[in-house]
This record gives C-alpha cells, sequence and structure tokens, in this order.
C-alpha cells in the first residue's frame, strides 16, 4: 500500500522537524510548510491525504486556509487536522468544529503520539 | 377565567369536607370503643369524656378546614388591597404559598392586576416618566410578557443603533443578548406563569444591537410586575460595568497569550525528551534523567491548563461538551499518563475498576484535568513514604459514578480542611517545600461542578488523604446531550467520524 502524504503547516522550525521526524518512522510521506501561504500553495496542488494545520502561522492564518480549502477548493479531499497551542473564542471554536477533520493541543502530546492520532484517521 | 379551574376548586373542597365528616365520625367510633375496651368508667363519665374530646376534635378540625377552604379568599383581598393606590403597605402576595385552588386564585389575581393595571395607565405618568430616564446614562427598557418592548430610554435605542425608539418593536429583533440571555429568557417565561411580582439580577451580561456580536457589558437587574403600567411588564435596568469588565477582559487576552507562548516551547522540550528517551539506548542513568524532564514538562502543561481553565472558569466562560465517555477507558488512559511522574517519585498508581460500569456523561478535556490535579496533588503530598496511590471507582448507592483517589501521605491539617478547595488555598505545612499554586482543587471543585457532580476530602493529619468525586451516568445527562455525535472527544483533541482511542 502506498504510504499517506502528510503536508505540515507549521511556522515553528523544531516542532515541524519533530513532526516530520515521526511522522516518516511512523510510515508516512512528509511535505513542511513554514508559511500560511505556502502551506496553502502545497495543500491545492499536493494532493495530500492529511493536512496538519497550525492556526498561528506567518501570511494566511491557519483558520483562513481551513475555510479557502474547504468552501473555495471542494475538490481537495484532503483531512484537515487542525494542530495548535491557541485558545480560540467561541466563534472560532465553532468554525474549527464545523469544518475540520481533527484538532489537537500540540503541547499536551508528544510527536509519536501525534502520530498514533493520525492513524486513527480514515482516509 | 377558565370553568375548570372553578370545577376543580369546587370539587376539592367538597373532598376536603367529606374527609373531615369521615375523619371525625372515625375518630368518634374509635373513641368510643376505645372508652369502652379500655377504661372502667360508669357510662356517664365515658359520655362526658366521649364530648368533652369529640368537642375539642371538632373545633380543630373546623378550624384548620376554615384556614384551607377560605385562603384563596384572603389571596384574593390581597391582591385587592394591594392594588389600592391608597393602601401603599400592603404587599402582593405571594402564590408559592397556596395550595388548595391555586389555579383559580392565580387566575382571579391575575385578572385584578389586569384590570387594574388598565384603568391605572396615566398618560401624564408616562409622559414625565421617560424624560427622566432619558437623563439616566444606562440602558432601560420595559417589556411586555410578548417581548414587545414598551418603555425605553435613550440610552437603550442609542445602543440597538435606532435613530428615534425602540419603543414598538420587539426586545429580540433590536438587541441581541450574549449566552446569559437563555437564563433571563427562562426566567420571564417562570416569572409570567407563576408568580404576580418577582426580580433577580445577573452579572456579566453582554448586550449588543441586534446583528452584532460587539457585546458591552453589564450587570443586569430585571423585575417583574403584572401591576405596572403603561403594559410594561418587566422593567429591564442594565448597569454598565465596562471598566469592570474590560479589566478583566484585558487579563483574560493575557493570560491566553501567555499559554500560547508557554505551550509553544512545552511542545519542543516535550519533543526532543521524547526523541533523546528513543535515542538512549540502554543507558539507564540517562534514561532517568529524561524520564524526570518528561515529568516535569508534564507538570508545567497542567499548570499552564490550570490557569486556562481558572481564568476561564472566573471569566464564566468554562464550557463544558458533555459526551458519553467509557469512565473505565479514561480512567486507564489518565493512568498512563500520570505513570511517568509516579515513577520519577517511586510511586505507583493502583486503578480498581469494577466489570460493567455504565458509561458518564463528561467533558473529557476538564475532567482529565480534575483526575490528573487529584493524582498529582497525591504524588507531590506523599513524595516521603513509599505507599501507593490507589484509585477507585463504582456505581454508589445514589445511582453516581464515584471515583476516589486516595495516598497514604502527610494528610492535611484539620484546620485547613475547610479552605482546601477556595482559591489560592494550599496546604499551609508543605507551603515551602511542596510546590503547588493552590489552584488545582480550585479548578478541580468547579469542573466537578460544572458537570452536575460534587467533590469532597477526607484526610487524617499523618494518615493521607482521600478526594472523591461523582458524575452522573451518561444515561442520566443524554437528554441535555447537545454535542455534535459526529465528533469524538478526547482529554487533548477530538476526531471527526472517526474511533479515537487515544488522548
Amino acid at each position: 500500500m502506498e504510504a499517506k502524504k502528510i503536508l505540515i503547516i507549521e511556522d515553528e522550525k523544531f516542532i515541524g522537524e519533530l513532526y516530520k521526524r515521526a511522522l516518516l518512522q511512523a510510515g508516512y510521506m512528509v511535505t513542511v510548510a513554514e508559511s500560511g501561504d505556502k502551506g496553502l500553495e502545497e495543500a491545492l496542488t499536493g494532493n495530500f491525504d492529511i493536512i496538519l494545520l497550525d492556526i498561528m502561522v506567518p501570511g494566511i492564518l491557519g483558520v483562513d486556509i481551513l475555510k479557502k480549502i474547504k468552501y473555495e477548493h471542494p475538490e481537495i479531499k484532503s483531512k484537515i487536522i487542525i494542530a495548535t497551542n491557541l485558545e480560540h473564542d467561541e466563534e472560532t471554536r465553532k468554525s474549527i468544529e464545523k469544518d475540520a477533520d481533527g484538532y489537537l493541543i500540540k503541547a499536551e502530546i508528544t510527536p509519536v503520539e501525534l502520530a498514533g492520532f493520525i492513524d486513527q484517521i480514515e482516509i | 377565567m377558565s370553568k375548570s379551574n372553578l370545577q376543580q376548586f369546587i370539587d376539592k373542597t367538597q373532598s376536603i369536607i367529606l374527609f373531615s365528616l369521615l375523619l371525625i365520625a372515625g375518630v368518634a367510633i374509635l373513641a368510643w370503643l376505645g372508652l369502652e375496651k379500655y377504661t372502667e368508667f360508669s357510662f356517664l363519665v365515658r359520655l362526658g369524656v366521649f364530648v368533652t374530646v369529640m368537642t375539642i376534635f371538632s373545633l380543630v378540625i373546623s378550624v384548620l378546614l376554615n384556614k384551607t377552604i377560605t385562603k384563596p379568599l384572603s389571596f384574593i383581598a390581597s391582591a385587592v388591597y394591594h392594588v389600592d393606590p391608597k393602601n401603599k403597605s400592603a404587599s402582593a402576595p405571594n402564590l408559592d404559598k397556596i395550595h388548595l385552588g391555586r389555579e383559580l386564585t392565580s387566575t382571579v389575581v391575575r385578572q385584578i392586576y389586569d384590570l387594574s393595571g388598565t384603568h391605572t395607565k396615566s398618560e401624564v405618568a408616562k409622559n414625565t416618566t421617560e424624560p427622566i430616564l432619558d437623563l439616566i446614562k444606562m440602558p432601560i427598557i420595559g417589556i411586555d410578557q410578548e417581548g414587545n418592548i414598551k418603555l425605553s430610554n435613550a440610552h437603550a435605542s442609542q445602543l440597538a443603533n435606532i435613530a428615534d425608539t425602540v419603543v414598538g418593536k420587539k426586545f429580540n429583533e433590536v438587541f441581541n443578548l450574549d449566552e446569559a440571555g437563555n437564563d433571563i429568557v427562562e426566567w420571564l417565561k417562570t416569572s409570567g406563569a407563576n408568580q404576580v411580582t418577582d426580580s433577580k439580577s445577573w452579572s456579566r451580561v453582554g448586550l449588543a444591537s441586534k446583528n452584532s456580536e460587539d457585546y458591552h457589558y453589564y450587570d443586569l437587574s430585571a423585575s417583574y410586575s403584572k401591576h405596572s403600567s403603561a403594559g410594561t411588564d418587566t422593567l429591564l435596568c442594565f448597569f454598565d460595568q465596562l471598566d469592570k469588565y474590560s479589566a478583566e477582559e484585558d487579563a483574560f487576552s493575557f493570560i491566553a497569550l501567555a499559554v500560547h507562548e508557554l505551550r509553544t516551547p512545552l511542545t519542543i522540550l516535550r519533543g526532543y525528551a521524547e526523541v533523546m528517551e528513543q535515542e538512549t539506548g540502554d543507558n539507564n542513568e540517562l534514561r532517568d534523567y529524561v524520564k524526570r524532564m518528561r515529568a516535569s514538562v508534564d507538570s508545567l502543561s497542567f499548570f499552564v491548563s490550570n490557569i486556562l481553565h481558572v481564568a476561564r472558569f472566573d471569566k464564566q466562560e468554562l464550557k463544558l461538551t458533555l459526551s458519553e465517555t467509557n469512565w473505565s477507558e479514561l480512567l486507564q488512559r489518565v493512568v498512563v499518563q500520570t505513570k511517568t511522574r509516579a515513577e520519577v517519585f517511586d510511586k505507583k498508581i493502583n486503578l480498581e475498576i469494577p466489570d460493567n460500569l455504565p458509561s458518564v456523561g463528561a467533558d473529557p478535556t476538564t475532567i482529565t484535568e480534575v483526575l490528573v490535579n487529584l493524582i498529582d496533588n497525591a504524588i507531590k503530598y506523599s513524595s516521603k513514604t513509599t505507599a501507593d496511590i490507589d484509585i477507585s471507582t463504582k456505581l454508589n448507592s445514589e445511582g453516581f459514578i464515584e471515583t476516589t483517589v486516595k495516598d497514604h501521605g502527610e494528610g492535611i491539617p484539620e484546620s485547613v480542611m475547610p479552605h482546601i478547595f477556595e482559591k489560592f488555598s494550599r496546604n499551609h505545612r508543605n507551603k515551602v517545600r511542596v510546590a503547588g499554586t493552590g489552584l488545582g482543587l480550585y479548578i478541580c471543585r468547579a469542573i466537578v461542578n460544572a458537570h452536575g457532580g460534587v467533590i469532597s476530602a477526607r484526610s487524617k493529619d499523618g494518615s493521607g488523604s482521600e478526594f472523591t468525586f461523582t458524575l452522573h451516568r451518561y444515561s442520566e445527562v443524554a437528554s441535555q446531550n447537545t454535542d455534535d455525535q459526529s465528533i469524538i472527544r478526547g482529554s487533548h483533541g477530538w476526531i471527526k467520524n472517526h474511533r479515537l482511542n487515544r488522548n
């Protein structure tokens, strides 16, 4: 079976590296984008199975990337997991619950646990 | 007035009279038979005793009967006195205190107030009141039972962004209330249905113009009265608390920002600690060091979550999403999660779970925080002993799922016990030796109470402590669950439409 493709949109270099390492070890094909703009470009062209999306990234914010993919590019079928350390207001929380396929707080899980979390997502 | 109310009242009254007569007859027969069997009095003495006892008993029954049957009349009379402007000291009848003929009396009393209100409406009074209201720099709005605005001042119209007046419009067509509004609407319904007069206050109520979420925060005082003029049933006075609540808002924004900034390095530390653990090979000493590092990262991470949840709770924004939670699985996950920290302090956590434990209605994220806090405390306050930490759970006799975290440490002094769930309360003896903030048990109680459960503590100085909390079975709260069923929630996140075995 072909390895699943994951795009990590994460501006914190070390976090991106740690996640990439754990997901490679778990057998995924991994691409990391360090800005919102670069991430959106990759998301629209890279045919990813899963997108791990941080909210606070330079350029286009994570929540806006989520909306753009879901509403302006319905042809993109990637599962989108929000991985954030930010606390959201009620409105953002509802919007994430409506549009995203998963949500996790980065500070509370390890990269290996993240890989386990992603393993449970049915593509 | 409904005829059925009147008929119901007549039927009940007749039943009470019949019951009283039967009671007197029954008592008379028993008294006579009793006197015959158990006394050796002559017939005349027996007759004398019998007549005396029955006279007193009948009198008591008559007084009670009279009081019960005429009570509705006295309530109606009180309402008539109350609406009479000359009787300034008269108070409105409290319909909660009436049992016989409640519906009938409520209907008659309401009609008295309605009729009185119609006759006492005074345009002169209204015209002199409104300019005075405009001088008051807070929104004042009067509404009728249907939510139509009958009275308002200029400040309220400005807030609604309406040039002339909001009078004549429906409240919910021109204003938005934040989530506190649900409680207010519920109160309005209850007061309208059951009370003649009522009042209530709420703190931190967000009010904005329709289609805006730019809330201004007020303390709200509402007074409901059927006897008010110009058709206004409820007067809503919004006391401006901008200074107080905007300061709280700034404090919360700062905390949210600080939490974000703290979590980023924590994520990195947690990640590299895991990498180091994988790379240490057989070097047990190094493995132990890394374990200690991970335990500290866990502690700091829980501490950050505590701060955030306390801030949310204090701002009345701690939101729980109750869902069906497999309590055995969640307990086992929390034990795994806290294992590293326990091992660092040479502690073992024992978990006792009975078979067939029903699922609970819980918010996995916050209830995990309760368990982690209790376990963390148990570890901290029993560090001098080698005894284990025992966690047990059961379905208690009242039908709640009861969970206990027990340590065999130093216990809590009696003088400290009444304050342990208060904010910033700490076991003073350990203040210097054991790290802590005094927020853990405070947020535990807030979270457990928000779940509809209770938390309690038992401790004996020198013999350890025992913390017990209860949760509802899911079947008890299933009807209140408004959560999106397609989302499977875990302690640190959620997944849509997938099975979530961890987190």
